[in-house]
């Protein structure tokens, strides 16, 4: 049973990259490495590693078994789809010089896959946080403030995450001594009991960007790297999805949460300006539909989710490789800064509309044959409200996507001094391979194809005629309120807010309390009670200051008082007679007080 | 021109929709589904009501200017 990991094969393939000297050598195996993956993975299942269906590295520690490699229907689909992006996005980011960046790309899908294989928790844990730790690279190798400050947020919250998940798991480990990664939904809804659950499902549902947990991604990913963005659309929230339909499928709060997460990915994305955040944006309304089809837990509708996973790592990626080859050529991200592309980079549009059109879902293209089932399977439920959320969903997918954006970039024409010509070929090549793979799956979602690998036997077909026109009716009258309401597509030059705001304004502002009104605060009680206590040690060795006297000898500690004291003239004068007299009063109470004790 | 056609080819498909519906025996499972042209309603009122609502909801609530987060805070 001998078997090469392929998460671990990337791993360790990707430090010789800046070691060789040789930049076609270091290129060759930069490609090689996923394709090398790929070729074990389509040896794997065909079983020549052992047998299916569970073919096991197990490594024994402290008497837990840590199993690498569990190998299923669920988690093999998905690592088909990690392993083939990877080979498109290596390809399109083969121009970048930067050894330690292919570096952190490669730790970044060797760790997803090590987590889609995980087959118990503290391996999954290891690899959730590799995941997180080399991400934050790509965003910080873009070497802009903004980048660095969005790197640091998007690394508190996986710090969150992951901090939710490891207890949740230590949790469930000590309740049960049990460290396999397997189906946990029966435990939920148990009052006390299931805290460790939903811990654990807090972690997962923020690496989904469920919200309210979701502000780390359309926070960092439109300032990662432009190679960086890429990959980063594909593995986190799509290897969250995996672990979300392998622990928790069928469970309801999912269903809601998102088809709400659907919807509202979609309205934020309707009022971004950033061409890399509205993309984003359109990953949390994605993934909205695959948690939602988590969340309803029937066959139909699990495997829609993955079947979505599947063609929407292929399509966003393709999404965010043509903004960032626009970003990479004009240095311009914001839509008010772009305009009139088209006669410069008209491939890069044509590109970028098989993606356009492959996440609005038109027939013939990648979306159609996965949204269809998952909106289907809701329909199947009899849950309207989840079905007008997700349909809905789709009309501002397509809006937003394949209308707003392509005519801000290429179309409109601006005021703006702008020239551009075609990205490099090897970002070209890249994105036709993944327009490829849109199309080729959108046309032949087929018995072998995609439906074959996904984890439930299939029994639904995209292509009926009624649905086929209802789809392109849709599209068109969408495309009508387009075109009656253009104006209200322009980009406008501002932010848009979102939950972590709470974090950046709210936080900003409470440190701000901290350091300033609190620390008042407390420097003026401290400065109360030292005043006090020096007036307490003043009394009790010269004890006429019970009188107010003052006779230089409390003025000797600090000048400043002593001149403040001068001007108040506070101070009582006592004749000698009554000084002594007090003296003596004193001596008799001290005298008093040695012969009683 | 290309205008007209693309509002003769509206119709067009919701003829060809009415059509399909009444070869085809769809067991609808919502009551919507039976209505003709549902979708192309849909779609039209759905994306002028989405872009309302979210401009509006940005305009009133959420939407900045770029500096925002420069001047306040983190």
């Amino acid at each position: 049973m001998i078997w090469l990991h392929p998460g671990v094969l990337i791993i360790f393939g990707a430090f010789l990259i800046p070691l060789i000297r040789w930049k076609t050598a270091k290129k060759t195996i930069f490609v090689l490495l996923p394709v090398l993956a790929f070729f074990i993975l389509l040896m794997t299942s065909f079983g020549y590693f052992g047998s299916l269906p569970f073919v096991t590295w197990k490594v024994s520690v402290l008497g837990k078994e840590l199993v690498f490699g569990r190998i299923d229907a669920l988690s093999m689909v998905f690592a088909y789809v990690f392993v083939i992006a990877a080979i498109c996005m290596n390809i399109y980011s083969l121009h970048v010089e930067r050894d330690w960046e292919h570096v952190a790309a490669m730790l970044y899908v060797g760790s997803t896959l090590g987590a889609t294989f995980a087959g118990d928790l503290f391996t999954l844990y290891i690899f959730w946080e590799t995941m997180a730790i080399s991400s934050l690279f790509l965003v910080w190798f873009r070497r802009t403030k903004a980048a660095h400050d969005a790197g640091f947020r998007y690394l508190l919250w996986h710090i969150f995450g992951g901090a939710c998940l490891l207890s949740g798991i230590v949790m469930h480990v000590i309740n049960t001594g049990s460290t396999e990664f397997t189906n946990f939904l029966s435990y939920l809804g148990k009052g006390f009991d299931s805290i460790p659950y939903y811990l654990m499902l807090i972690g997962f549902m923020l690496n989904a960007a469920v919200p309210p947990l979701h502000a780390w991604l359309p926070d960092a990913y439109p300032e990662a790297t432009v190679t960086g963005a890429v990959y980063m659309t594909a593995f986190t929230t799509k290897c969250a999805v995996y672990t979300l339909a392998r622990a928790f499928p069928g469970a309801e709060v999912l269903m809601w949460l998102g088809a709400i997460m659907a919807m509202y990915g979609v309205v934020f994305a309707m009022i971004q300006n950033d061409g890399r955040r509205l993309l984003s944006y359109h990953i949390v309304s994605q993934v909205g539909y695959m948690v939602c089809g988590v969340g309803m837990g029937t066959y139909l509708a699990l495997n829609g989710a993955v079947a979505h996973a599947f063609c929407h790592i292929l399509y966003k990626a393709l999404l965010f490789m043509g903004m960032g080859a626009i970003i990479e050529i004009t240095g311009r991200s914001k839509l008010t800064d772009l305009g009139g592309l088209y006669k410069y980079m008209p491939m890069t549009f044509y590109l970028y509309m098989v993606g356009a059109l492959s996440i609005s879902g038109l027939p013939l293209f990648s979306g159609f044959v996965s949204k269809t089932m998952t909106v289907y399977a809701s329909a199947e439920l009899h849950q309207p409200i989840v079905w007008f959320l997700l349909e809905g969903a789709t009309i501002g997918t397509f809006a937003c996507i394949a209308l707003k954006l392509p005519w801000n970039v290429w179309f409109k024409e601006r005021k703006i001094e702008l020239t551009a010509k075609e990205p490099p070929k090897n970002m070209l090549v890249g994105m036709a391979l993944m327009a490829f793979l849109c199309i080729f799956f959108g046309n032949y979602p087929g018995y072998h194809i995609l439906y074959g690998i996904l984890p439930y036997p299939v029994e639904f077909e995209p292509y009926e005629p009624l649905r086929v026109v209802e789809t392109l009716e849709f599209f068109m009258f969408i495309t009508l309120a387009f075109i009656l309401f253009k104006n209200k597509f322009e980009g406008e030059d501002k932010i848009v807010l979102d939950l972590d705001w709470f974090g950046r304004v709210l936080g900003s502002r409470f440190i701000s309390f901290c350091e300033g009104s609190l620390m008042n605060f407390a420097s003026f009680i401290d400065r109360k009670f030292s005043n006090m206590a020096k007036k307490i040690k003043m009394t009790f060795t010269n004890p006429e200051h019970i009188f107010g006297a003052n006779y230089g000898s409390m003025q000797v500690l600090n000048t400043k008082d002593t001149k403040i004291n001068f001007k108040n003239q506070n101070t009582i004068k006592i004749s000698t007679g009554g000084a002594l007299l007090i003296i003596l009063i004193f001596m008799l109470f001290y005298l008093a007080i040695y012969l009683i004790f | 021109m290309m205008l007209k056609t693309y509002y003769l080819s509206l119709i067009i498909v919701i003829a060809i929709e009415v059509l399909v519906k009444m070869i085809e025996h769809h067991a609808p499972h919502f009551l919507w589904e039976t209505i003709p042209g549902f979708h192309a309603l849909f779609g039209f009122v759905g994306c002028i009501f989405l872009v309302y609502a979210s401009k509006s909801l940005g305009h009133k609530i959420l939407m900045k200017d770029p500096e925002y987060y420069e001047r306040r805070g983190k």
